[in-house]
């Protein structure tokens, strides 16, 4: 072949490279297993089956995208209209299946991982257990549905949330130690579980230190001594907490306690995008409590 | 006294009809019941132990409804024994046999030296006071019986339901035993149920069954009842007149 | 009938061996309730330590970490436990069983599903309830709604069983009623699930919150329940002869039969209203002792009691004190406790 072929045959193989360059639009992301995900599209059609990642989705614009959830998600509204499939525990594989979804979102403990990828459908695994742990969810599920800069926007609003949220409260509550209950046996939020993290957010000590965990399972007897200033918990267990043995000795049970209603508690176990509002709603009730002589 | 009668006795287990109109009278003496196996001679025993909810017919104690007594009442008169020993828990033999105290003390009475005065003499005369203080899981087939009949003998019971009470014991015992129901027979009514049938016909009566109903009763020397023996047991067995008493022996030729 | 091994050759139980062994265990439960007692008070928040327990007892927060929180959480196990042992002595012996444990008859099921509809009944409201109802159930409470919880669910299983006729109908009936009420109380976890996180509380069991109110009635309630059940210990031992025996000896077996389901129904129900559903105690504590000291029931009821007390509150002392001042789930500690105690039984049995 002579030096002008030869050109033009190279000229024909760099346009036939380059107009194969959509390649570059595929997505790819590594999920909390470290399992390597390939989307060539941003998926349209998601299945959820963790309330906060349900929250995610929406709160990034793609509310619509989801075609089902599992039986716990329950924000925002127009989500309680979605076919429920399960929990964690007992999701409706062949429900899940039979709604053909481009992607399945779960958390790691969820059993039917492994079915559902052997079933040929792609499940990404976050986990979301820290404030840190939400804005890498956030931007991990922004770049999967193709928004990223939508993670940035979340995030923001989360921030000024918890900063809102930190001006409202008290001076004159600023450090004070907090006792979260989480439940009843009694289980604690611990300094270094995402509530905690919350209210340090919000100026407030803990009366569980960081080195007991995230949510110990505490001896009664430690948060009498400890007499934490404030008390957090469901609103019946509140009202119930005066009968325990030795608890009527908690200062804070006089006027310094928030017992939360279902709604508003579920909103505060929740490590996901309503963040910000729970920061809210813990700050609404500390500012509410009058100063003490 | 101590008459323990059944009158047109109807029995059925599972829709099966076990007892056909059984009547039959026991008085004080010794009563060997005897038949192929089915015959239904555990469950009359247990119908007249008042144990067994009946069909049709009826079960009298000197003349009154066994269903009438109450259930101390009947236990004093009454001792059964039942044929297969199920046992479970961990009470040892001296402590079963004081059991049969039970319907003398009740659930409240304490225990008195007569009361275990009473629970030797009955180990005593079934051989098993020597190891009084085993646990009766412990103890063979055979031990266990002659613990569990020591117990019906506690109770002091002028009548006595024994049901198989020697199928698991070796010959020397068995004899034992049956000289014990001789003695026993001058003063209670013993109704046993028994296999043996040259041990049978050592009893003051025989009563025969087969297939619910009543073949024949007689004495020992009764033709008739050697007749009856012969037919219940299809051939298997035939009567020798050689000797003293009668003697049942398994017909083994052709 | 299994024959036995030859008697002679059978190494003999001496009246007298059998006799020190029950002697023995009875000291042995003696002190060690009383030094368990005495570890219930020291251990707390703090762990093991006795240079805390000295500044606790002269500090001036004596009366309310010692006094008011340790000493009643301490005698409210002891006596759990003991109510438990003795519920499950009882149920071994009516139903001549040795995997039979008091929350047989459905008075575990039936304690859950009312503590769950306590929990979950403003949210049934409208749905299930009228608001009367809900408001009435709010007021309750766990503690009376667990007790009266169990009582129905072994009611209805006598109702199911047709009386305490018949052994293996009783049982059978007390599965249905369990499975049954256990899938009820799913099904009202499932409308509302914020009453899941009181039920699992419950289901685990904990002696975290016993009071002096609480002792109290415990107290009471063994007091009546044990002398009363050990009077009916004879009839224990009738049924272990079989059912037709023990009839034939004079005892009027619906009524009694009835009479023991009551006992344990009353003792079960005291127990998991205060503490929840603790497991194994009730199970394992005649095996203990019987496995140590065979002996009739006159002496096994009470022994069971003891050694369940003794059982649940070695349990809470170190579901207290291991990783201090976090909890254990006491459930967990009476498992390995009883289950390993029983398994060096054993062995020692099969070697010795």
């Amino acid at each position: 072949m002579n030096l002008w072929m030869r050109m033009l045959w190279a000229l024909v193989a760099v346009v036939a490279a380059g107009s194969s360059a959509p390649a570059n639009a595929q997505t790819v992301l590594r999920d909390d297993r470290g399992t390597i995900h390939r989307f060539d599209a941003p998926p349209q059609r998601i299945v959820s089956l963790l309330p906060s990642l349900t929250e995610t989705i929406c709160a990034l614009g793609a509310c619509s995208r989801l075609v089902g959830t599992d039986r716990f998600s329950n924000s925002p509204e127009s989500v309680r209209g979605l076919p429920k499939l399960g929990g964690l525990e007992d999701a409706q594989v062949e429900r899940i299946v039979a709604l053909r979804p481009d992607v399945v979102l779960a958390a790691k403990s969820a059993r039917v991982i492994d079915r559902l990828e052997s079933l040929g459908l792609h499940v990404v695994v976050v986990e979301s257990q820290t404030h840190a742990d939400v804005k890498r969810t956030a931007s991990l599920l922004a770049q999967l549905i193709g928004a990223p800069p939508e993670a940035d926007r979340l995030w923001d609003a989360i921030e000024r949330d918890m900063r809102r949220a930190a001006a409202r409260v008290p001076v004159y509550l600023r450090g004070q130690r907090v006792y979260f209950e989480v439940s009843s046996a009694p289980y604690a939020a611990g300094a270094s579980s995402f509530i905690g993290e919350t209210l340090a957010r919000l100026g407030m000590g803990n009366v569980v230190p960081p080195e007991m965990g995230p949510f110990p399972k505490l001896n009664p007897e430690y948060v009498v001594r400890a007499q934490p200033d404030i008390v957090m918990a469901p609103r019946r267990d509140v009202e119930a907490m005066a009968k325990r043995p030795g608890w009527q000795t908690l200062r804070a049970l006089r006027g310094r306690s928030c017992g939360f209603d279902t709604e508003r508690y579920e909103l505060l176990i929740r490590p996901g995008p309503r963040m910000g509002e729970a920061a809210l709603a813990m700050a609404d009730c500390l500012a509410s409590m009058k100063e003490m002589r | 006294m101590n008459e323990l009668s059944a009158r047109s006795l109807q029995v059925s287990l599972g829709g099966r009809l076990v007892l056909r109109d059984v009547s039959c009278t026991f008085k004080k003496g010794w009563t060997a019941v005897v038949g192929p196996n089915g015959a239904g001679k555990s469950t009359l025993l247990r119908a007249l132990a008042g144990l067994q909810p009946r069909a049709a017919g009826s079960v009298c104690l000197d003349g009154r409804d066994i269903a009438a007594f109450n259930p101390g009442e009947r236990a004093r008169r009454i001792a059964w024994l039942a044929q297969q020993a199920e046992v479970t828990g961990e009470l040892t033999a001296r402590e079963t046999v004081h059991l049969g105290r039970l319907p003398h003390l009740g659930l409240f009475g304490s225990p008195t030296a007569a009361d275990e005065t009473i629970v030797d003499a009955a180990m005593n005369s079934t051989e098993c006071h020597g190891w009084q203080c085993r646990r009766l899981h412990e103890l063979s087939g055979g031990e266990r019986q002659r613990v569990m009949l020591a117990r019906a003998l506690a109770t002091q019971a002028p009548i006595l339901l024994l049901d198989e009470p020697t199928t698991h014991l070796d010959p020397p015992h068995q004899v034992a035993l049956a000289r014990l129901f001789r003695r026993l027979a001058d003063t209670h009514t013993v109704v046993s149920v028994l296999h043996d049938l040259t041990l049978a016909l050592h009893a003051d009566r025989i009563l025969v069954m087969r297939v619910g109903a009543v073949q024949a009763c007689g004495k020992h020397d009764d033709p008739a009842l050697h007749q009856a023996l012969v037919a219940t047991f299809d051939g298997a067995v035939r009567i020798d007149n050689r000797g003293a008493r009668p003697m049942a022996v398994p017909h083994l030729e052709d | 009938m299994s024959v036995a091994p030859a008697s002679t050759h059978v190494a003999s139980h001496d009246a007298h061996d059998d006799r020190t062994r029950r002697r023995r265990l009875v000291l042995a439960l003696m002190v060690l309730a009383i030094a368990l007692s005495v570890a219930g008070l020291v251990v707390g928040s703090q762990g093991w330590s006795w240079q805390a327990f000295v500044s606790d007892v002269s500090g001036p927060q004596a009366d309310l970490i010692v006094g008011q929180i340790r000493a009643p959480r301490t005698l409210g196990a002891l006596m759990i436990g003991a109510l438990l042992g003795l519920a499950g002595a009882v149920a071994q012996g009516l139903f001549r069983n040795p995997l039979a444990d008091p929350y047989l008859l459905g008075s575990a099921a039936g304690a859950s599903f009312a503590v769950v509809l306590v929990l979950a009944a403003s949210t049934l409201t409208g749905h299930a309830i009228s608001l009367a109802t809900a408001a009435l159930l709010s007021r309750i409470g766990i503690v009376a709604a667990a007790f009266a919880g169990a009582l129905v669910g072994v009611l209805l299983t006598l109702m199911l069983a047709r009386g305490a006729q018949q052994g293996v109908r009783l049982l059978l009936a007390g599965v249905v009623v369990g499975v049954v009420l256990g899938a009820a109380g799913d099904l009202v976890t499932t409308i509302s699930p914020d009453a899941l996180r009181g039920k699992q509380v419950f289901m685990l069991g904990s002696t975290g919150f016993l009071g002096w109110s609480s002792v109290w009635v415990l107290l009471a309630g063994l007091a009546i329940a044990l002398p009363i059940t050990c009077r009916l210990a004879r009839v224990l031992d009738a049924l272990s002869l079989g059912d037709d025996t023990a009839a034939s000896l004079g005892l009027p077996l619906p009524r009694i039969r009835l009479a023991l389901v009551v006992l344990m129904a009353l003792c079960t129900g005291l127990a998991v209203s205060q503490s929840g559903l603790v497991a194994f105690v009730g199970l394992v504590a005649p095996h203990l002792v019987r496995r140590y000291a065979p002996a009739p029931h006159s002496y096994t009821l009470a022994a069971s009691a003891g050694m369940g007390g003794v059982l649940l509150l070695a349990a809470d002392v170190l579901a207290r004190g291991l990783i201090a001042p976090q909890e254990l789930p006491v459930g967990v500690l009476t498992a390995v406790l009883g289950g390993g105690y029983l398994l060096w039984l054993l062995h020692r049995r099969r070697v010795g």
